[in-house]
């Protein structure tokens, strides 16, 4: 679960950490406000979307303007901010259509001396809370961190213990920090992994980390909290309800499964995430484009594997249902065939149904399934399920077409990342 | 033979007394598998499904001899019941609970560091050496004991996987299910280490999936070892664009493994058989095992 940047930056700030003074804002009116309180003559405002890159992307229908623009007046603010709310920011982590923007941060501008870059997460090889640090901060670190590793530096945590004074130090030295500063980097690394455990954090990276003068302060903010935690974390919750995204998955997550639309034309529902990707590759190989991405858990009960089915019919752009179920564990097929019964019963126009079910109770659910909805095509395998679905929306045979990677857009591992999620 | 569990394995159950739990307890024991207690603090001395019911994981070892412990205990406290178990020295975990939070798995991580015990999970649909032991929430009915050693991260996909070998006429030495969390237990080299030295497993499959970096080192260990028997591999989500991310740490620690591709290559480099769909699963594992 990420958070924007001016909510990351409200919890580094309690913990310690030096922000630049800023305040969030949804219409220009407000924005001009919070810039004549926060005083000064420069201001940054910076588009408040769940992405990085905002500097480097553009926003739609407008290559010349950035997510993060410099401000020099009052009136700048007003057309600036009139420009992003409510547009889309394109960038290199968004995808093609770009996220809305709903919100701009409005901060002061500041001269600073230098840029590092620090973060904190799980290393998924060591298992252990890990400190990532260089002194080349800014949007190139993904590149410098390819071409010339030993640049970025990682620093490993013991958690009951937590970062190593000594280790702390050696890293203060290699950013080549002052005495002063040195003894500033240790707090906020202290600052940090205090955060870090104590809202169970998943990842906060602070690039730039600026130094100026005597202190370092944290210029943006990117903090993903564990979802998994959130039943001991009112906070956290509380921030998940404030950031409704619009397409769809939060009442999908509320209902207990991961949605994503794909842009294709083939809705689909499958239980469990492995399946779902599965069945997503087969659609593929098939030349099919998928509506979406949906993994069902394997404990839903029929009322919400009917929510899940009207979820993906919500989106007018599926013109096909395939449903790939291999029953099991908790998961029984008659469960997939009764929701399906009630959206027949609440839906007067149902598009052409594909089912491929498998495993526990499959036998009774296709028996079911035949004799209140003769409509449904049944499929043996996945297979075969995928190319009936491709040729319902083509209205064309389907074969196996295409073996190559790369055919929906992105946003999909990300459930497989969980702890970097 | 099989890997890990067997017809002698002594498993109890942590959580015995929830409705998961007693659902698929009562199945395992139905199946043959030595169940022989469980676990419910508060509830000891009592009798569930003809099990005796113990405080602690230490008191349930000690009267019964059990190795091996299934973990079926909510999130918020599995985790401190999987330090239990291995504070209490059992040789073998399996732990079925999903969504852990990810830093209470540093501190089983931690603990386990200093241990002999072995983990399989969190978020495992389980392990089976069928016709001998069934520790999970894997459909029985799928399986027969047969040839094939199977690893996998996706729980569902495991049981396209096995359904296909079973179809196939080649059977399971051993399924294991790993788990998909980032933070877990035992990985696919730790289970290819044991299938390795099993004489019943004739060949390996691997169910992988993008992200993370585990298929990745697989492949180095498959390439240094020489291994000595066939694997097979399906990378699920290859038609996936590169991920969307939030910021670039994850990326870095990373290195730039995660795709699918990356994967594939460095699999098939080691020599690795990787189909591209998974219906192939089950004909590609039979024309390497017979020739």
């Amino acid at each position: 679960m990420n958070l924007h940047e001016y909510q990351g930056k409200g919890i580094l700030s309690s913990y310690g950490i030096s922000v630049p003074r800023g305040e969030v804002a949804s219409t220009p009116d407000q924005a001009e406000k919070t810039a004549s309180q926060i005083g000064g003559t420069h201001w940054m405002v910076k588009a408040q979307v769940l992405a990085g890159g905002r500097a480097r992307g553009h926003l739609a229908g407008n290559e010349g303007m950035a997510g993060i623009r410099r401000a020099s007046s009052l009136a700048d603010i007003r057309s600036v901010s009139m420009e992003f709310l409510g547009n889309n920011l394109i960038t290199s982590q968004t995808g093609a259509q770009g996220e809305r923007i709903e919100k701009v941060y409005i901060e002061q501008a500041l001269e600073i001396e230098r840029e590092l870059a620090v973060a904190m997460l799980v290393d998924p090889g060591t298992k252990r809370i890990t400190l990532i640090y260089t002194h080349l901060g800014g949007s190139d670190i993904e590149s410098v961190a390819a071409q010339q590793p030993d640049l970025v530096r990682k620093l490993d945590i013991d958690k009951a213990i937590g970062p190593s004074a000594e280790k702390v130090e050696k890293a203060a030295s290699e950013l080549a920090l002052d005495p002063g500063l040195s003894a500033r980097f240790g707090e906020i690394v202290n600052h940090l992994f205090r955060f870090f455990v104590e809202r169970d954090a998943t990842l906060v990276e602070i690039n730039p980390l600026a130094v100026r003068g005597s202190d370092l302060l944290a210029l943006d903010a990117k903090v993903s909290l564990d979802e998994n935690a959130l039943f001991r974390q009112p906070e956290n919750r509380q921030l998940e309800l404030d950031n409704k995204i619009a397409d769809g998955r939060l009442r999908a997550s509320w209902d207990g499964f991961n949605y994503f639309r794909l842009g294709g034309n083939i809705g689909c529902l499958t239980v469990g995430a492995g399946l779902a990707m599965a069945t997503l590759d087969t659609i593929h190989a098939y030349g099919g484009k998928p509506a979406n991405f949906l993994d069902l858990p394997p404990d839903s009960q029929m009322s919400r594997t009917r929510d899940a089915i009207e979820v993906i019919l919500g989106n007018p752009e599926a013109r096909v249902l395939l449903i790939n179920v291999f029953g099991g564990g908790i998961m029984r097929c008659d469960t997939i065939a009764d929701a399906m019964l009630l959206v027949k019963r609440s839906t007067p126009h149902l598009p052409p149904i594909v089912v491929r079910l498998a495993g526990t109770n499959a036998e009774l659910a296709i028996r079911r399934l035949k004799e209140a909805m003769p409509e449904v095509v049944v499929a043996s395998n996945m297979g075969d399920a995928a190319k009936f679905a491709v040729e319902r929306t083509s209205g064309e045979p389907a074969t196996e077409v295409n073996r190559q990677p790369g055919g929906w857009p992105g946003r999909i591992s990300r459930w497989f990342q969980r702890a970097c999620r | 033979m099989s890997i890990f569990v067997d017809a002698e394995t002594r498993v109890i159950c942590q959580g015995i007394t929830g409705i998961q739990a007693t659902f698929y307890v009562e199945r395992a024991i139905a199946s043959g598998t030595k169940m022989v207690g469980g676990v419910r603090p508060g509830k000891g001395g009592r009798q569930h499904l003809d099990l005796p019911v113990f405080d602690t994981v230490q008191q349930a070892k000690d009267a019964t001899g059990a190795d091996t412990t299934v973990v079926f205990v909510p999130k918020a406290v599995a985790a401190a019941a999987i330090i239990e178990a291995i504070e209490a020295g059992m040789a073998l975990i399996v732990c079925i609970t999903e969504h852990i939070p990810v830093l209470d798995m540093v501190d089983v991580l931690q603990a386990l560091e200093k241990s002999d015990s072995k983990l399989i999970g969190p978020n495992s649909p389980g392990i089976i050496t069928p016709g001998a032991c069934r520790i999970g929430i894997m459909p029985i009915e799928i399986f027969q004991p047969g040839s094939v050693g199977i690893v996998t991260r996706s729980s569902t996909l495991t049981y396209e996987a096995v359904l296909q070998t079973s179809v196939a006429g080649l059977g399971q030495s051993t399924c294991i299910g790993i788990g998909g969390d980032t933070v877990r237990g035992m990985g696919f080299i730790d289970c290819l280490e044991r299938f390795k030295d099993d004489p019943d497993t004739k060949a390996v499959l691997l169910i992988g999936e993008i992200g993370g970096s585990e298929e990745e080192s697989t492949a180095e260990y498959l390439g240094q070892t020489g291994y000595p028997k066939p694997v097979v591999a399906y990378i699920a989500g290859q038609s996936a664009m590169p991920e969307r991310r939030m910021g670039h740490a994850s990326a870095i620690i990373e290195g730039g493994t995660g795709a699918a591709a990356g994967k594939i290559e460095a699999l098939q480099n080691a020599g690795v058989r990787v189909v591209q769909l998974p219906l192939e699963i089950g004909s590609t594992v039979a024309s390497l095992i017979h020739g």
